[in-house]
């Protein structure tokens, strides 16, 4: 289990003169749960998105399963799932469209439709198959970005606030979702307000000062 | 209904039309809060420049007006004078016909999400909402009217003084416009709450009356074919219609009186009395409005105005292409293909699930001002239009070709997510339109080579490189001014001035071969290589730089 799943070197972000995140290096083994907690602002959703390469940093690298993120860019996609706080869809593709095209997009063919119909049942989305996103409640758009971000394979995984919207039901099933990859394996992080999510999932809470993170 | 509620009724609706009116102000750098005497000065600036303005262009258009009509009147041998109140009378019935049948689909009275919040729900009487709302609304267009009666009123007189307008008084001038004017304000506003009376009925309680909208709309159809036909066939003097010319005559009475005097007081007070009754029905039947059913039907129309004054085009396509997509649809039954194909399969998904006519027309655009670009150049030898054409033909084919990519740019985290290399995603979505516009430009050449106008082979092989050097031209801009955050929500950037100069540059290099093989009189076939080498070189380039700008997003 300590197979180095994401290693952080040296990575920092600024926004103009602003340092959004202070050099920080990690390294995040696989089976471990990371939970980042913090105030708002103090660099939570940068260091995420730092980490899925939506933002290149201003200086450092990041390696996903040994692949660097930046430079073998595909290889490391491949292997690398990222959950945004405000996921956006294509408006013109239905739920079960959406889930279709990041599976196949990631060569997922084999039990596809077994495994979405799973997820669907799980999140309690199975009646909104067939809906397009707009027509979608704000819970409902968070779970179907949850499943997207599961449908595929990945051995890291990034979720931004993924409970913020969600309701009851709808976080217990994350949780035993997050549980069960991290005992397959899976390098998980997450960012939450949510302590008792914290609890919940076990693994190292760290909470986040003004762009400071520092993993124990 | 005390007088505090309609105080706030009054607060809400007058904060609306000054908001609307500020709008307009702004684009002449006035703030309407600024209370600075500076501030005031400039508004009497302001006051004294559109009013100069405003009696320049009125003068300018007038005369465009006369000018135009009488060549026709000449020839047909009617008097200017019968036939302006016939054109007025048609534009104005065939309005108020279709605003008429609008009212019969979406309520008149407009609420924004806000104004549902804080007047749908509350006791004030619906009957001061609805007037409170019509000259709030009436206010807007009666500007317009007030425009185009001047505009009549002057070429009338220009017309009737042999285009010495300029010779006459200030007083001469103001009797022209004014006449008019105190009619058509009553009759406008009548016309006005008639369309509302409509309106407002439909949306009395809680009854849809569809029956009822239904056979107005048809009527309303009816009788606006009718009346155009009868009214164009009159103009140009068809003897066929010379029966129905008693009815014109009747419609086109007060329009008469407005402008060529002639029992003037008399439609006056007619007209008076008739916008009196209007109002007065319009006050009775409104008590039940249904204000809630009106703010459902009109908040996302509302929506679209203020996304229309902020200029946000791409909101306003958002929103209609979420009205025609409805809630709902099954599974596309195409067949999925693993990889980088996926992107090829949704392009075809989006494509028709959007398709409209717009969206067919702004494809013919291309082979139009293709086809005017050729006839301009070839057969005109008009450098300045054809620079105009070049330059709109260049606009259209960069924003047809890189639309499906720049709406991908929207949905980054998705995009992003994909396992792909920039230059497979890139090329996926630009291809299919690129060769959509290349087969559309080729057909255009051989339509009109079939008509007799030869086309040098050199421009039909520069057609490839020309159409993808644009595309990737807009791409890389657009990629060159992404970056992260904007991307992730959904805000990605238009191509501008680095795109278009490029794309100049797409265009420009087949086009100085060509012309460097006519002056040194070299061999085609040289011209026909050398375009295909060097259109190629540009367009793999480009391809190249769009492919580093798209890694360096962050």
């Amino acid at each position: 289990m300590n197979n180095p799943l994401l290693q952080v070197q040296n990575i920092s972000y600024k926004y103009g003169s602003y340092r959004a995140l202070q050099e920080t290096s990690f390294t995040v083994n696989s089976g471990e749960i990371v939970t980042i907690t913090g105030s708002n602002g103090v660099g939570k959703t940068t260091l995420l998105k730092c980490l899925s390469g939506l933002l290149r940093p201003s200086s450092g690298t990041v390696l996903i399963d040994g692949y660097n993120l930046y430079q073998r860019e595909c290889s490391a996609k491949r292997r690398l799932s990222y959950l945004p706080d405000y996921p956006r869809f294509y408006q013109e593709l239905t739920t079960w469209e959406h889930i279709r095209f990041i599976s196949y997009a990631h060569s997922v063919e084999h039990d596809f439709e077994k495994r979405a119909e799973i997820l669907l049942s799980e999140f309690d989305l199975s009646d909104a198959k067939d809906m397009y996103p707009h027509t979608l409640s704000r819970g409902m758009r968070l779970k179907l970005g949850i499943i997207l971000c599961l449908i595929r394979p990945f051995s890291v995984l990034l979720m931004d606030e993924p409970t913020s919207t969600l309701d009851p039901p709808g976080t217990a099933v994350l949780c035993e979702k997050l549980s069960t990859l991290s005992a397959e394996g899976t390098a998980i992080i997450i960012t939450t307000h949510d302590l008792s999510l914290a609890n919940t999932l076990g693994g190292q809470t760290v909470q986040m000062q003004r762009g400071h993170f520092e993993l124990g | 209904m005390n007088s505090a509620d309609r105080r706030a009724v009054l607060t809400i609706r007058s904060k609306q039309v000054i908001s609307s009116f500020g709008y307009w102000l702004t684009i002449v750098s006035y703030d309407i809060r600024d209370r600075s005497a500076l501030a005031y000065i400039y508004l009497l600036y302001l006051i004294v420049f559109f009013s100069a303005w405003f009696l320049i262009v009125m003068f300018w258009l007038s005369d465009i007006l006369a000018n135009a009509i009488a060549p026709i009147l000449d020839y047909q041998g009617i008097a200017f004078a019968g036939l302006v109140p016939n054109i007025g009378t048609l534009l104005f019935v065939l309005w108020c016909l279709y605003l008429i049948y609008k009212a019969t689909i979406r309520s008149p009275l407009i609420f924004s999400k806000d104004d549902a919040y804080l007047l749908c729900q509350t006791p004030a009487d619906r009957r001061f909402i609805t007037l409170t709302w019509l000259f709030g609304e009436w206010l807007s267009k009666i500007v317009f009217i007030s425009g185009a009666t001047f505009v009549f009123g002057f070429a009338l007189l220009d017309l009737d003084i042999n285009h010495g307008i300029r010779m006459l008084t200030l007083g001469n001038l103001a009797v022209a416009a004014l006449k008019p004017l105190v009619i058509i304000i009553p009759i406008h506003l009548g016309l006005f709450a008639v369309v509302w009376i409509i309106g407002v009925y439909r949306l009395k309680g809680d009854t849809k009356r569809s029956v009822i909208m239904r056979s107005i709309r048809v009527l309303a159809s009816i009788m606006g074919g009718s009346f155009f036909a009868i009214s164009t066939g009159s103009i140009l003097n068809y003897s066929f219609f010379t029966p129905f010319q008693p009815l014109l005559e009747f419609l086109s009475f007060p329009l008469v009186s407005a402008f060529l005097g002639g029992s003037w007081l008399l439609v006056l007070v007619i007209s008076i009395g008739l916008m009196t009754i209007c109002l007065a029905v319009l006050w009775k039947i409104s008590d039940k409005v249904n204000l809630s059913r009106s703010a459902q039907e009109t908040h996302h129309f509302q929506a679209q105005q203020v996304a229309f004054k902020l200029g946000d085009f791409d909101r306003i396509n958002e929103m209609n292409d979420r009205k025609r997509l409805g809630s709902s649809h099954l599974p596309s039954k195409l067949p999925s293909v693993s990889g980088a194909w996926v992107l090829a399969r949704k392009n075809i998904i989006q494509s028709l699930r959007t398709l409209s006519v717009l969206r067919i027309w702004s494809w013919l655009n291309i082979l139009l001002l293709m086809s005017s670009m050729i006839i301009v150049g070839g057969l005109l030898k008009d450098g300045s239009f054809l620079f105009i054409l070049i330059f709109s033909w260049t606009v259209s084919v960069s924003k047809k070709t890189s639309a499906r990519f720049r709406k991908d740019l929207g949905n980054w985290w998705l995009l992003h997510s994909l396992p792909l290399p920039p230059r497979r995603i890139i090329l996926h979505d630009i291809v299919p339109s690129v060769s959509v516009t290349i087969f559309l430009t080729w057909l255009t050449l051989w339509i009109i080579n079939n008509l007799g106008l030869a086309i040098n082979p050199i421009i039909v092989c520069s057609v490839p490189f020309v159409i993808t050097g644009i595309s990737f031209s807009s791409v890389f801009d657009m990629l060159r001014q992404s970056n992260s955050n904007m991307l992730l929500e959904g805000r990605p950037p238009d191509f501008g001035l680095v795109g278009l100069i490029l794309s100049f540059i797409c265009i420009g290099i087949p086009i100085s071969i060509y012309y460097l093989i006519i002056k040194f009189s070299i061999l085609p076939i040289v011209g026909i290589m050398a375009t295909i080498l060097v259109g190629g070189f540009l367009a793999i380039s480009l391809l190249h730089l769009c492919e580093r700008q798209f890694r360096r997003i962050g």
